[in-house]
């Protein structure tokens, strides 16, 4: 019998398992804020929430919806026929040469579940649980180019700099939850749009997303450096403690208590982090 | 019945809230209220205004008895307010903007009080009051005088003065961004001059690291990055703006004019080099360089945030609302909006070529040189002078008689032509990617060929010909079509010819997306002769197309004609040449001197060789012996040295093109195989193994690499290197650029292709070494440097603004006027009308919010917030300010004190308030937790930057090297391994590598993680304030990271190798003071601890203090340093 470590990872492993250490990250950032902020207490319950998490995936290079949910069969009508001088108002795009030709869908759409959504054939398991998923439709960009338009998906603006869909989540209706953080990011691949496609832009810095990053340190630095092991690292954090108290007792800063928890935080982060 | 319960409420609401025993003020009380809830829709904005309804103008609020001044219940606004109904009340339900009882109170009290308005006060000129508190009690100026006034009236004391150490360390951290050393602090502390104090002030305020402190803090506000930001983020040069920003600041620049130099240096009279520079402040915008964007429309987004920049800066207001619609709460119409863009607009944005004057004075003496070496190879070949004669005789008569024709009239679809002395058109302005230039010509002569040249000139990017400035390489250009016609008629060419580049045919295709395309930096030329003649005197027009998916348009060209009737064909030497040669014996001695020069190095000595090539032993390899396809091959070879080399001579070629690396340094090229590169390398070379990496490319048809390595061992011994089968490939480019130092991880033995000598390629006879001689002292030619400035427009070629319908870059609307907004013109001041005088505008009296602004940020930036919480908004939804008395005060004497931030930022220092203990009692904490009223110094945390350079300081690594290029401390490869373009993040080695933070590279769309991490910017927007966030991914970072272990080994090893008490002397590096006695004696358990363990070998000193010579001591002090450096207190301001 051949068992795959890797097959055990669920997901549910991950969240369970990988996330309490992690997950403390957004109550933290959260509840171990700067105390005299001028914001109050940003992110916490600002709206009744009735969601319990929000997953987004966003992928960039993945099959288009017009092969997918969007079934557009004014394209098959006017396929192999050179695009419409409305459509480029001729203006010279990369990688568009003057004879190119309109290409319709490649796949068959049929309507599926009570709903009627038009499905492509390539989603034969989707397709059956069609009235369970939601379709929005209703969003355009005028954005053409990766960068501008990944942004603009994210943030709501194609320049980069503005506030990003997770980190409005998080100041906005912030998370309850102390098993993950409010506002991960798990990348594959590279995207055109860079650190702002998680940014907090005007919002709270503590408002961008965390990003799981591959390699050994799936967040940057959860390993000790070389040479220090985790008894170490306890003995360090015992002396920071003894003496971050003695300092809290001093200035009676109420961040240095924050300070304490954030490593105290840390150290159990370590411990979890997959590795 | 209801005006009784009115009045009953109104009591009880004065009764209740003692505050408001005072008549209601409708600045601090009413404005917010009205704003917050009533503005969106009863505000400035007509589209969304609602029952054509306005409440921010008292005249329109009393229209209809809406508000009847004095009687409540006359008053609809009253019973709107206090309605039950759904449909009456206001605010409506749905707009979730319900009213309180107490605000509906204070409403009610405002309206019985006469609703009388006032403008929004930081609309009006700041006034300095006179405050009446007996100086003497306490404090050292006026600032004082305002706090202690409001501590009185809030009954409460002062906090005492802070210990010498603490004030040492604050002075030091707040002036200069970095810890006093223990032995500055002692001086301070044992300074018992009554004014030691102020001594130290002025010391810190004439260091240099204070304007390099300060300037970190504007270049926030700049947005200052070192990459253009979007998909490709690739480097741009405008560091030489950052360095003029810390020179402005140590200089003490006035700050209206550190202001004007930024916003309009280029405007000011015989503006300066440095003035230019400083205009980099704006063009610290992004830039878009990805495939088929519309750069129009992202000079557009540039332009935005040019406006809310400056808004934010200079005039506290989030201008960025009216972008889209009239300001739903501010005084700032649509229009008024793209009034300040267009002030702002009118401007090219060009690279500003640098020169030092050594490197003027460097190009004199090289240009020198060059023509005594031309005279000396002249000399060394006693066959040049016939040589040369019988050349210009062939070449004379082949030659064309070229005529500079000037167009009679022209018109392009955006960019601007005119017609420069030499007959050339220079083009300026907006250009985009389809332009069209249009020409008419006469010739008073018969034509039988036209010649275009393309020509560099200074002004354009990467000195042209090409007006690419994105996306494609500088300086390119792109000849779409050209079409000419004459009496409606098309006329045609025939048998087209290019003295450079690629591509002519394709200029008569009839197809936009061909074209012809040559070198940067160097003229060239086509000649298009004619099917049929034009006759003398036929006006003709000549249309140039350019088409790309960038702009690609020529920036500078020269229509010229012939009517000579022997065949016209481009020149390789160039057109300047061949317009010698057609001038026939009418030559000066200097034109003589010129073509002279030209035959010697592009025709006389190219064909000269030193009758050597390859040693027998190179061979030809490849991946096969046949290889016919277009291919990239990744070949590398480890040579193990027993000690470096005395000298390394690298010859070698590759079919078609290759790089070259030793040990992962680039050191040699080439593009052509019967060219073959030759380089002295020796200094490449390292004892030990060594390894050799090319990067190689066939084009097509055979493919092969030849290399070459004469090594001159340290003995003198000689030993050669050449390519064959040991040699290993890899057709799969490799993942990162290890491979260039580490060799390939699963290389394949090459393939033997034949040996030096061998056909294809024959014996490579290489070049004589006189041509050489030439090249490498052209190579010694400075190169400039370059820095992003703005320009004005020429004065007949304005830019229009339009206003954009809600915004969109997609929808002009009508033409708008530059100016300011009508609520700050001042009333005999004249309005601003371009960006100087708009930038004067911005920093004169008339400005009622600049000098409040810049105020507020410095005391921000000593007291972690500033007088006004909001600093980057002072507009009418702002909080009213803490201390509106001492903002206004400090506003008048910044301009008192001539502007000066010096004196400001010592103003400020030298306050009894600043100096007081950050000690927060539990009375004060409880009474004050915000601190607002002052009654204690500031505790603030340091920023990301300012923690690097403490670490940096106190572990003595510190670089004092000032100015120049972004710089690459360490950090993990992850953070860039996201960002586009695979580009890496070469860490820098040596002082560079402990630079202060503001110099590092910063990279928009991959900043430097250990920044961000505490609340750092990517310079993607102004950033008027950081926020300080306490999180444990800062603690993982200050305890992980390996610029930090790194440092804190290098302060374990000092205090080491010093011998100093390990305690004491790392605690006072980073902390100042000296430990308390319960502290030293945490400390040194910890230290016993540790090294007990280290003994025990539970822990590996070699590997903790990163040294394997490090003993347990040694190593238990890098743990004892790495401990203190996560201190709270260490990166916190005391």
């Amino acid at each position: 019998m051949i068992i795959d470590p890797l097959l055990l990872r669920t997901r549910r492993h991950f969240f369970k398992d990988c996330g309490i250490g992690l997950g403390k990250i957004a109550l933290a950032s959260m509840l171990a804020k700067e105390s005299f902020g001028a914001m109050g207490n940003p992110g916490f319950m600002r709206f009744p929430v009735k969601a319990k998490r929000v997953i987004f995936l966003f992928m960039a290079g993945a099959p288009s919806q017009l092969e997918l949910f969007d079934h557009k069969p004014k394209l098959k009508e006017i396929e192999g026929k050179p695009i419409p001088p409305s459509v480029i108002k001729g203006q010279r795009y990369a990688f568009i040469q003057p004879d190119a030709a309109v290409l319709g869908p490649c796949f068959p759409f049929s309507k599926h579940g009570e709903s009627g959504a038009e499905i492509s054939d390539r989603l034969p398991y989707l397709s059956k649980i069609a009235d369970d998923l939601t379709f929005v439709k209703s969003m355009h960009t005028d954005h053409f180019n990766h960068a501008p338009a990944q942004l603009f998906m994210n943030t709501g603006s194609g320049i980069p700099g503005r506030a990003s869909m997770g980190s409005w989540l998080s100041y906005g209706i912030g998370s309850e939850a102390d098993d993950l953080p409010g506002f991960v990011v798990l990348q594959n691949g590279v995207l055109s749009g860079g650190s702002a496609m998680w940014g907090s832009g005007f919002l709270p810095s503590e408002h961008q997303g965390v990003p799981f990053r591959k390699g050994p340190d799936p967040i940057l630095h959860v390993s000790n450096p070389k040479g220090i092991d985790r008894t170490a690292q306890r003995h360090t954090l015992d002396l920071l403690s003894t003496l971050n108290q003695s300092s809290l007792g001093q200035f009676g800063d109420p961040e240095i208590n924050a300070r304490i928890e954030a490593y105290e935080m840390a150290y159990r982060m370590q411990a979890r982090a997959p590795n | 019945m209801s005006k009784i319960l009115t009045l009953v409420l109104t009591t009880f609401f004065i009764l209740t809230f003692p505050a408001s025993l005072q008549a209601v003020d409708f600045n601090k009380d009413v404005r917010p209220l009205l704003a917050s809830k009533c503005y969106a829709c009863h505000g400035p904005d007509e589209e969304g205004r609602k029952a054509k309804l306005r409440l921010d103008i008292r005249e329109d609020a009393l229209g209809n008895e809406v508000i009847v001044p004095g009687v409540v219940e006359d008053s609809e606004f009253h019973y709107r307010i206090r309605s039950d109904d759904p449909d009456e009340i206001m605010p409506p339900p749905e707009s979730h903007a319900s009213l309180t009882e107490a605000e509906k109170d204070l409403l009610d009290q405002w309206i019985a009080e006469g609703a009388e308005y006032a403008k929004h006060w930081a609309f009006e000129p700041p006034q300095a009051s006179i405050t009446l508190v007996n100086a003497a009690k306490w404090g050292n100026n006026s600032i004082d005088a305002f706090i202690l006034k409001n501590l009185e009236k809030n009954k409460v004391d002062p906090s005492p003065q802070a210990d010498r150490y603490t004030l040492v360390r604050r002075l030091y951290l707040d002036l200069t961004g970095l810890p006093p050393t223990p032995e500055q602090a002692d001086d301070f502390v044992n300074d018992h001059r009554v004014d030691a104090y102020e001594h130290l002030v002025d010391q810190l305020l004439a260091s240099p690291h204070y304007g390099e402190k300060w300037a970190r803090e504007w270049l926030d506000l700049a947005r200052y990055a070192d990459t253009n930001g979007y998909e490709k983020d690739r480097p741009r040069e405008i560091w030489q703006y950052r360095d003029w920003v810390i020179r402005a600041i140590n200089e003490d620049m006035p700050y209206d004019q550190f202001t004007i130099e930024q916003l309009a240096g280029d405007m000011l009279p015989g503006s300066t080099q440095d003035q230019k520079i400083a205009t980099g402040f704006h063009r610290n915008t992004q830039l878009n360089e990805e495939g088929g964007i519309d750069p129009l429309e992202f000079r557009f987004y540039a332009a935005v945030d040019r406006v809310a920049t400056t808004g934010t800066v200079w005039m506290g207001l989030t201008t960025g609302c009216a972008q889209c619609h009239t300001h739903k709460y501010d005084p700032i119409t649509h229009d008024e909006y793209f009034g300040i863009m267009a002030l702002l607009d009118n401007v090219e944005e060009p690279d500003l070529l640098l020169y030092t004057d050594g490197q003027l004075k460097r190009q004199a003496e090289v240009e020198n040189q060059i023509q005594r070496k031309i005279a000396e190879l002249m000399g060394r070949h006693p066959e040049f002078d016939s040589s040369f004669a019988s050349w210009r005789k062939n070449m004379q008569a082949k030659s064309t008689a070229w005529k500079t024709l000037q167009p009679t009239g022209w018109k392009t679809n955006l960019p601007k032509l005119e017609l420069l002395e030499d007959g050339s058109l220079f083009a300026s302005g907006d250009f985009t990617k389809r332009d069209v230039y249009d020409l008419n010509f006469t010739s008073p002569e018969p034509i039988t060929a036209l010649r275009i040249e393309a020509l560099p000139d200074d002004r354009l990017p990467e000195k042209g010909p090409g007006r690419a400035y994105y996306e494609g390489r500088k300086g390119l250009y792109f000849l779409s079509e050209v079409n000419a016609s004459a009496q409606d008629q098309p006329v045609s060419f025939k048998d087209l010819s290019q003295s450079g580049g690629n591509g002519v045919e394709k200029i008569i295709d009839g197809d936009g997306s061909s074209g012809w395309s040559g070198a940067v930096g160097v003229e060239q030329h086509l000649v298009l002769p004619l099917d049929q003649p034009l006759a003398a005197n036929q006006p003709f027009s000549l249309s140039l197309l350019f088409e790309r998916h960038f702009v690609a348009s020529l920036g500078k060209f020269r229509i010229s004609a012939t009517s000579s009737t022997q065949p016209a064909k481009a020149q390789r030497l160039g057109s300047a040449t061949e317009d010698l040669l057609s001038k026939g014996n009418q030559l000066s001695q200097s034109e003589i001197s010129q073509l002279r020069a030209t035959y010697l190095e592009k025709a006389f000595l190219p064909q000269k060789n030193n009758g050597k090539s390859f040693a027998a032993g190179a061979k030809w390899i490849w991946d096969n012996s046949n290889n016919n396809g277009k291919e990239t091959l990744y070949f590398a070879k480890s040579i193990s040295l027993k000690d470096a080399p005395k000298s390394v001579r690298l010859l070698y070629t590759c079919d078609d093109e290759s790089e070259f690396f030793i040990n992962g340094k680039k050191v040699a090229s080439n593009k052509l195989w019967y060219e073959p590169a030759l380089a002295n390398v020796g200094t490449h070379f390292k004892k030990g193994t060594n390894v050799i990496a090319v990067k190689a490319t066939n084009n097509g048809g055979p493919g092969a690499l030849l290399v070459q390595l004469e090594i001159t061992k340290a003995d003198g011994k000689k030993h050669t290197v050449f390519t064959d089968e040991s040699w290993e490939f890899s057709q799969q480019k490799p993942t990162s650029d290890e491979w260039k130092n580490k060799g390939l991880a699963d290389g394949i033995k090459a393939i033997l292709v034949g040996k030096a000598g061998d056909a294809p390629w024959n014996n490579i006879p290489l070049k004589s070494n006189d041509l050489s001689e030439l090249n490498a002292l052209r190579g010694q030619i400075p190169q400039s440097r370059r820095s992003l400035v703005m320009q004005e427009r020429p004065a007949d070629n304005p830019r229009p603004t339009y206003l954009r319908h809600r915004g969109e870059y997609t929808n002009p609307k009508h033409e708008v006027a530059p100016g300011i907004p009508d609520i700050l013109l001042g009333v005999d001041t004249p309005e601003p009308g371009n960006r100087l005088e708009f930038a004067r505008w911005l920093v004169s009296q008339d400005n009622p919010l600049g000098d409040r602004v810049t105020v507020n940020r410095a005391w921000r930036s000593l007291f972690g917030y500033g007088l006004i919480r909001t600093s980057g908004d002072f507009g009418t939804q702002a909080p009213a300010p803490d201390h509106p008395e001492l903002l206004d005060w400090l506003a008048v004497e910044f301009r008192k004190l001539g502007m000066s931030m010096k004196k400001l930022h010592r103003l400020i220092v030298t306050s009894a308030t600043y100096k007081q203990s950050s000690v927060a009692t539990p009375e004060l904490l409880e009474k004050d937790p915000q601190n607002r009223l002052l009654a204690r110094g500031p505790r603030i945390r340091l920023t990301g930057e300012l923690i690097r350079d403490h670490m940096l300081t106190a572990s003595g690594k510190l670089s004092s090297k000032m100015y120049g290029r972004g710089v690459y401390p360490p950090q993990p490869k992850t953070v860039l391994s996201h960002a586009f373009g695979n580009q890496a993040w070469n860490v820098s080695t040596g002082e560079d590598r402990y630079r202060r933070s503001l110099y590092t590279f910063i990279k928009r769309t991959a900043p430097f993680a250990g920044y961000m991490t505490f609340d750092g910017t990517s310079g993607e927007n102004c950033l008027a304030k950081r926020d300080r966030s306490n999180t444990p991914l800062q603690a993982l970072t200050l305890l992980n990271d390996e610029m930090f272990i790194e440092l804190a080994q290098a302060a374990g090893e000092l205090v080491h190798q010093k011998k100093e008490d390990p305690v004491e002397s790392l605690f006072r590096r980073f902390l100042t003071r000296m430990p308390k006695a319960e502290e030293r004696k945490a400390l040194q358990g910890y230290f016993h601890q540790q090294v007990e363990r280290l003994q025990a070998g539970e822990l590996k000193a070699g590997d903790i203090a990163g040294n394997p010579r490090a003993d347990p001591q040694w190593a238990g002090k890098v743990l004892l340093a790495r401990a203190i450096m996560n201190l709270d207190e260490t990166i916190t301001k005391p």
